[in-house]
C-alpha cells in the first residue's frame, strides 16, 4: 500500500479486517492537523510523526494476525526496486501527486504485479485496475498536468488573481527569503523577440530587490520592499506606453498615505481568514507578516555557521507567516491593478494547490479498491472495474470495462527485458553490441535513451567506450532503446526497456549479463493513428516530467542541447549526455508545446 | 503602526476542517456542528456511517443498541474491539467512535427502538427531541418504521452481505448551494443595454486592417484579442440584420452563423487562425441560447410556500418570492432570472476581459439590489424586521438563482404500507420492464423488501440465520417476495435474478462485511452531510449498492 493518507487509512483497515496475510505500508509524509478530519487512524497525539508507523500501529491492534510492516520512505528510493515489488500480489496507489503514481505504475508494470490505482478530489474519486498487457496502464491516457503562466503575465501585465498569486508567491518571497536563481515552475521563463527587452529589465529589477534584501535587519525593510514593489517597479512599468495602449495602466501605491489610513487596523485581522480583507488591512498583514519573516531570517542568519550554505525560507501553506505575507502581497499587486481581490482562506487553496478531502469518498473509494482487489487476485480482469465516484444525485459511482492497453503509450506498450551489469566496467558499447545488435538483433540505426538523454544513436557514438556509471546509471537504470532501423517488411521494433540492475562481477567474469534471445514486437504498419497517438502521449509526458516539480520534486531547469529527430522521436525532447559529466550538470532551454499566452 | 500579534494562524479548528470548508464552506460547517444524529443499532455498518460524521465534526452523536458486543462483531467492527466484549455495544461504541473527534459530543442509550417508542415517546416527537436526523440500521419490524415522525430526516439502511441500499426520507427539502458545474449565463440572445453599447463600441473597427499606428484600422494582435463573447454579440447583431430581426435558432442555423464568424477570421496572421474566433465558434452551439427559467427553479418559483408566507417562513421561501416578483416585474427582470455574473475565461487582453467581466458583475450586483429591495418589502409586509436577512445571503441565492432544487421526498409509510401508493406501484414495475430489467437493481431491492416482511414476521430474526432454516427461510423469502410483487401489480412474478437476489440475501444469514459496511457508510454518510448541510443535490430518495458488480442504482420509490 502506497499512501497512508485519507484513502490509505480506510483501506488500511478494510485490507485488515478483510484478512489479508501481510501488508507493507510506504508513506514519507507526516501527520498534520489538516489530515484529522479523514485520516482516522491518527489522533491530535500523532501530530508530526510518520503516517506510516502510526497507521500501522492503530490498525495492527485490530487483527494480530496480519503482519504488517511500515516503510517511513519515499516510493522512489532505491531499495524499493523492481524485485521488491515482485514480491507483493497486488500493489494499492493511494497516492496524492502524479509523479510518484507514474513511478508505481511503471514499477508495477516492470515486475508485472497488478496495480490497483485510485485517487479523490472532494466528492468525486477514481479507481482503476491496471495489469500488464492486459489493461490500459496508468500513463496510457493523459493526465492533466499543472499550468504555468508566461513570466510577463506574472511580472508585467497580471489580470487574474492568480497571477498576483504566483507573483506573490514564486516571485516575490523567493526573492526575498529564497534563493532567487531557483526559478519556479509556475513561471515558464521562455525568451522570445517580443519579450526580450521586457525580461531584461525584470531580470534588473529582481537584481535590486536581491541588494534589498540586506537590509532585512532595519526597521524599515517592509517600507523599502513595499516602495519598490508596489511604488518604484509599478511606476517604471507604467512608464511603458506601449504597454497600456490597449490595457489599463497599473496604479502604484504611497506608502505614507497607506499608513496613515492603517493607522486604526490592528494585525489581528489577519484571523478573520475567510474575510476579504481591504487595502488598508492587506497593508497591516504585509508590513507584519514581513516583519515576522524577517525576523526568524535574522534568527536564522545569527545561528547559520561560517561555511554554510546562507539560510533561506521556502513557501509552504502551512507557514502561516509565508501564507500572510503571500496573501497580502498579491492582493496589493491584485489592488495595483485593478483585479479582484481573494480571502486569505482563497489564497492558500490556490498557492498551496490545496485538493479538498472528506472522510466519505475515501470511504467509497477504499472499499470499491478492496472489491476489485478481489477480482484481481482471482485474476479475474474480464470482471474487474474502472469506477469513477461523482457528486451527482443519480448516482453514487459509474463502473466501466477495463479498456485494454494504448499501443500507443510509451510507457506500457514497450517490450521489457532485465539484465546484471557491472557498471563501472560494462561500457554502453557492451550493451549496444553485445545486447542490442547480439542477442537481440538490432541493425545500425538504433536509439539509446535513458529518460529523456539521448546516449547514442547513428550519429552518436561519442559514449560506446564510456562506463555505464559515467553515463549517469545507478543502482537500478532504465534504459529504452528505440529502433530507428528504415521501415522493413516486418516494421520497426516497438521500444524495448531494458532493467539494468548494477551488479559486482569478479574480474575473470564478463562485465554484463546476456538477456535470452527473444523477438521484439514489430509495430503494427498500418496503423498512423496510433502512432500520431503515441506521439501525443511522448509530447505530453516530456513536459510532464519538467512541470513534475510542481509537487515539490527538483525542477531546476536546465540547459541542453535539443535535437529533433524524425519520425516517431521528433516530438520528444532528448538531451545529449557526454561521457564525465552527469546530465545534472546540464541546463536545459524549455521547448513547449505553446508559447501563446492565453487567459486561463 | 499597528499592533502585532505572535502569528497568523486562523483556529485550530478551521486548519483542522480546512479540506472539508473548501466543499462546503462556513455555512455548511456550521449546519454540521449543529446536528445531533441518533443511530439505531450499533452495527459495523452504523458505526461505519458515523464515523464519517464525526470525524468532519457533527455536533452530537447518540447510539441506541439494547445488545451486548459478541465476537462476531469484532471481526467486521472496527470500531468494536477485545475489551468491548460482553459489554453493551452502544456504550462501546460510542465510546470508541467518540475517540476520533474530541470535538464531537457521543451519548448513548441502552434499549431498542420499539421500547423508546413507548417508554419515551418525547424522543420523537419533533417539538421535544433532541435528535436532528435518525439513522437507522435494518432491521425493524414495519409497524415501527410507519411510526417514525416525517419531520425528521431519516435515513433507513439496509446492509446484508454484498447487498446494502438506503432510503432518505425528509420534510421538504431546499437548496440554494447546489454547485453546479457553472453558474455562467451569459446572456447573449438578452443583452442589456451596456452590454450591447460595449459589444458595439469594441467591434466599430473590427473589419479595417490598421495599416500604420493610428489610422483607425485595427492591428492584427488587436484583432486576435477582441474576447469571444464580444465577437458573439456583434455577428449576432449582423446575423439579425440580415435574417429579418430573428437570432439564429435551430441547428442549420447555428452552423450558417458558425460560417459568418469563420468567414471574418484573419487567417493571414501567424498561425493561419485566430483563437479569439476558433473560441467564439466552440462556443456557439452552448451559449447562442434565449435564457430561460430552468425546472427545477420554476418549481420553487411556482411552489405553494412562495405563494403563502406567513411570519415563521423560512427565509429561502422569502427571498423565492422575491425573485419570483422580480422575474415576472417589467421593471425589474422581465421574464429573467437576476443576472449570476460570471463569465468564463477567454482569450482576451487583460483591460478588455476585466472590462467585460464589470459589465456582467455589475448587472448581477444590481439585479441583487433589486431583489433585496423586494426582500425588504416582503419583510415589513410580514410584520418581521426588514433587515433580518443579510444581502450576503439573497446575493447567494441571486447567484444560485437559475440553480434552485427543491425536493419533496415521499414519506416512509407510501412505500411501507401494506397498501402502497399508486406511485411506488408503477415506479417498481417501471424499473422492473425496463430495457435493462435483466440487470437492473431492483431485483436487490425486492429481495430487501421480502427481507423487511420477514423480519417483521420474526420480530428482528434474519432469514438464514441458523444452517438448519436455510431452506425453510429461502421459501418464505421467495413467497414473501412473490406476495410484495402482487402487492405492486407486477404479475409475472420472481424472475430468474430475483430468485438469486433472494438466495444471496439468505445467505448472509442477516450478517454483514466489513469492506461493503464501510463503503456503505460511504455512501449513506455522503448523503447525510448533503442533507444537513443544505448544500449539493442528495438521492431522491432510495440508493441500492450491489457489491458483487459494484454498480449503484437510484430509484424514486
Amino acid at each position: 500500500m502506497v499512501g497512508a493518507g485519507g484513502i490509505g487509512c480506510e483501506l488500511l483497515k478494510n485490507l485488515v479486517l478483510t484478512g489479508f496475510g501481510e501488508i507493507h505500508i510506504v508513506d514519507l509524509d507526516t501527520i498534520d492537523l489538516s489530515n484529522l478530519n479523514r485520516q482516522f487512524l491518527f489522533g491530535m497525539q500523532h501530530i508530526k510523526k510518520s503516517k506510516a508507523m502510526v497507521a500501522k500501529e492503530t490498525a495492527g491492534k485490530f487483527n494480530p494476525h496480519v503482519k504488517l510492516e511500515a516503510h517511513h520512505a519515499n516510493i522512489k528510493d532505491l531499495n524499493f526496486n523492481v524485485k521488491w515489488f515482485k514480491t507483493f500480489d497486488v500493489v494499492f496507489n493511494a497516492l496524492d501527486n502524479l509523479d510518484a503514481r507514474r513511478h508505481v505504475n511503471r514499477m508495477c508494470l516492470a515486475a508485472d504485479v497488478p496495480l490497483i490505482e485510485s485517487g479523490t478530489t472532494g466528492f468525486n474519486g477514481q479507481v482503476q485496475v491496471i495489469k500488464q498487457r492486459t489493461t490500459e496502464c496508468y500513463e496510457c491516457t493523459h493526465k492533466p498536468v499543472p499550468k504555468s503562466f508566461p513570466v510577463c503575465t506574472i511580472r508585467s501585465t497580471p489580470s487574474q488573481p492568480i497571477h498576483c498569486i504566483v507573483w506573490a508567491k514564486s516571485y516575490l518571497f523567493v526573492e526575498i527569503f529564497g534563493t532567487s536563481e531557483e526559478s519556479s515552475p509556475d513561471m515558464d521563463t521562455s525568451e522570445d523577440d517580443e519579450n526580450a527587452s521586457e525580461i531584461a529589465n525584470l531580470k534588473r529589477e529582481a537584481e535590486e530587490l536581491k541588494n534589498i534584501r540586506e537590509k532585512m535587519a532595519s526597521p524599515d525593510f517592509a517600507a523599502t520592499i513595499f516602495n519598490k514593489v508596489f511604488c518604484a517597479d509599478i511606476t517604471r512599468l507604467r512608464s511603458m506606453e506601449d504597454m497600456w495602449k490597449s490595457r489599463k495602466p497599473p496604479k502604484a501605491l504611497d506608502h505614507a498615505t497607506i499608513v496613515k489610513d492603517a493607522e486604526g487596523v490592528g494585525a489581528c485581522v489577519v484571523k478573520t481568514d475567510q474575510k476579504v480583507w481591504g487595502l488598508e488591512e492587506n497593508y497591516v498583514v504585509f508590513a507584519d507578516s514581513l516583519r515576522r519573516l524577517a525576523t526568524r531570517m535574522v534568527e536564522l542568519k545569527a545561528r547559520a555557521t561560517n561555511g554554510e550554505a546562507p539560510p533561506i525560507l521556502t513557501f509552504d501553506k502551512d507557514d502561516e507567516d509565508a501564507l500572510d505575507f503571500v496573501a497580502a502581497s498579491a492582493n496589493l499587486r491584485s489592488l495595483v491593478f485593478g483585479i479582484d481581490v481573494k480571502s486569505k482562506f482563497d489564497i492558500k487553496q490556490m498557492a498551496g494547490n490545496i485538493i479538498p478531502a472528506i472522510a466519505t469518498t475515501n470511504a467509497i473509494t477504499a472499499g470499491l479498491c478492496v472489491l476489485q482487489a478481489f477480482k484481481v487476485l482471482r485474476e479475474d480482469y474480464k470482471s474487474a472495474r474502472m469506477v469513477f465516484l461523482s457528486r451527482s444525485a443519480d448516482r453514487a459511482f459509474s463502473a466501466e470495462k477495463l479498456s485494454p492497453p494504448n499501443p500507443g503509450c510509451e510507457i506500457c506498450g514497450v517490450a521489457r527485458t532485465s539484465i546484471e551489469a557491472d557498471i563501472t566496467r560494462a561500457t554502453l558499447g557492451d550493451l549496444v553490441e553485445k545486447v542490442l545488435r547480439g542477442a537481440l538483433g538490432y541493425g545500425e540505426e538504433v536509439c539509446v535513451l535513458v529518460g529523456q538523454a539521448l546516449l547514442f544513436d547513428a550519429d552518436f557514438d561519442d559514449n560506446l567506450e564510456t562506463p555505464l556509471c559515467d553515463l549517469g546509471f545507478g543502482e537500478e537504470t532504465f534504459v529504452t532503446v528505440k529502433d530507428e532501423g528504415e521501415e522493413e517488411e516486418e516494421g520497426t521494433r516497438i521500444n524495448l526497456v531494458i532493467a539494468v540492475t548494477n551488479t559486482i562481477f569478479t574480474e575473470d567474469e564478463a562485465a554484463m549479463t546476456i538477456p535470452e534471445p527473444f523477438q521484439v514486437p514489430r509495430k503494427l504498419k498500418a496503423s498512423e493513428v496510433v502512432e500520431v497517438n503515441g506521439l501525443a502521449n511522448g509530447v505530453k509526458r516530456g513536459h510532464d516530467e519538467v512541470m513534475g516539480g510542481m509537487n515539490g520534486h527538483v525542477s531546476k531547469r536546465r540547459k541542453v542541447d535539443i535535437v529533433v529527430g524524425s519520425g516517431e522521436g521528433a516530438a520528444m525532447k532528448k538531451e545529449k549526455v557526454f561521457k564525465g559529466k552527469g546530465p545534472t550538470e546540464e541546463d536545459v532551454i524549455l521547448l513547449d508545446d505553446d508559447g501563446c499566452i492565453t487567459i486561463d | 503602526m499597528a499592533s502585532s500579534i505572535p502569528s497568523g494562524a486562523p483556529g485550530s479548528r478551521e486548519k483542522k476542517y480546512d479540506r472539508q470548508l473548501r466543499l462546503w464552506g462556513a455555512n455548511g460547517q456550521n449546519k454540521l456542528e449543529t446536528a445531533h444524529i441518533a443511530l439505531f443499532n450499533a452495527s459495523a455498518t452504523g458505526c461505519e456511517i458515523l464515523k464519517n460524521l464525526i470525524l468532519p465534526c457533527i455536533g452530537q452523536f447518540t447510539v441506541i443498541d439494547d445488545k451486548l458486543v459478541e465476537e462476531a462483531d469484532l471481526g467486521v467492527n472496527f470500531f468494536l474491539d477485545e475489551d468491548s466484549l460482553g459489554k453493551p455495544r452502544a456504550e462501546r461504541a460510542a465510546a470508541l467512535l467518540g475517540e476520533l473527534n474530541p470535538d464531537v459530543m457521543g451519548n448513548y442509550i441502552i434499549d431498542n427502538f420499539s421500547n423508546l417508542l413507548s417508554t419515551k415517546p418525547e424522543l420523537f416527537e419533533p417539538l421535544t427531541t433532541p435528535f436532528t436526523h435518525f439513522v437507522l440500521v435494518s432491521p425493524f419490524p414495519t409497524p415501527l418504521l410507519l411510526l417514525l415522525p416525517p419531520e425528521i430526516p431519516t435515513f433507513l439502511v439496509y446492509s446484508l452481505g454484498f447487498t446494502t441500499s438506503l432510503r432518505v426520507s425528509a420534510p421538504i427539502h431546499t437548496i440554494v448551494e447546489t454547485h453546479p458545474d457553472s453558474l455562467t449565463d451569459l446572456r447573449l440572445l438578452n443583452p442589456w443595454s451596456e452590454l450591447s453599447s460595449m459589444a458595439t463600441e469594441r467591434t466599430t473597427n473590427l473589419e479595417i486592417q490598421q495599416k500604420v499606428d493610428g489610422d483607425g484600422g485595427m492591428s492584427d494582435h488587436e484583432h486576435g484579442h477582441v474576447p469571444y463573447l464580444i465577437l458573439l454579440l456583434k455577428y449576432l447583431e449582423d446575423w439579425k440584420q440580415s435574417h429579418g430581426g430573428n437570432y439564429p435558432a435551430t441547428y442549420k442555423e447555428k452552423g450558417e452563423f458558425k460560417v459568418l464568424i469563420q468567414d471574418n477570421m484573419r487567417t493571414n496572421v501567424p498561425g493561419g487562425s485566430e483563437e479569439n474566433y476558433e473560441e467564439a465558434i466552440a462556443a456557439v452551439l452552448k451559449n447562442v441560447r434565449e435564457a430561460e427559467v430552468s425546472s427545477e427553479t420554476k418549481e420553487v418559483l411556482n411552489d405553494t410556500k412562495c405563494a403563502n408566507l406567513t411570519l415563521e417562513t423560512d427565509n429561502f421561501w422569502i427571498i423565492a418570492r422575491a425573485v419570483k416578483d422580480f422575474l415576472e416585474n417589467p421593471e425589474q427582470g422581465n421574464g429573467l432570472l437576476p443576472l449570476s455574473g460570471g463569465i468564463p475565461d477567454m482569450k482576451a487582453e487583460s483591460n478588455g476581459y476585466v472590462d467585460l467581466q464589470n459589465v456582467y458583475k455589475y448587472k448581477a450586483r444590481y439585479d441583487a439590489s433589486l431583489v433585496e429591495k423586494n426582500v425588504r418589502t416582503i419583510l415589513s409586509s410580514l410584520n418581521r424586521d426588514p433587515s433580518s436577512i443579510p444581502l450576503d445571503e439573497i446575493e447567494l441565492f441571486c447567484r444560485h438563482s437559475n440553480f434552485l432544487r427543491r425536493i419533496l421526498y415521499r414519506p416512509l409509510p407510501a412505500e411501507f404500507s401494506t397498501l402502497p401508493d399508486e406511485h411506488h406501484k408503477k415506479a417498481v414495475c417501471a424499473a422492473l420492464s425496463s430495457w435493462d430489467a435483466d440487470t437492473s437493481l431492483i431485483h436487490d431491492y425486492i429481495a430487501l423488501r421480502a427481507y423487511q416482511s420477514f423480519v417483521t414476521e420474526t420480530d428482528g430474526r434474519a432469514p438464514g440465520d441458523t444452517d438448519e432454516t436455510l431452506e425453510v427461510d429461502t421459501a418464505e423469502m421467495t413467497r414473501l417476495a412473490e406476495l410484495y410483487l402482487k402487492e405492486v401489480g407486477w404479475s409475472t412474478g420472481l424472475g430468474e435474478r430475483g430468485k438469486n437476489m433472494i438466495r444471496e440475501v439468505v445467505r448472509t444469514g442477516g450478517g454483514e462485511l466489513h469492506n461493503i459496511a464501510s463503503l456503505a457508510g460511504g455512501i449513506v454518510a455522503q448523503e447525510v452531510i448533503k442533507i444537513i448541510t443544505q448544500q449539493y443535490v442528495p438521492v431522491n430518495n432510495t440508493i441500492v449498492f450491489d457489491g458483487i458488480s459494484s454498480r449503484t442504482g437510484t430509484y424514486e420509490l
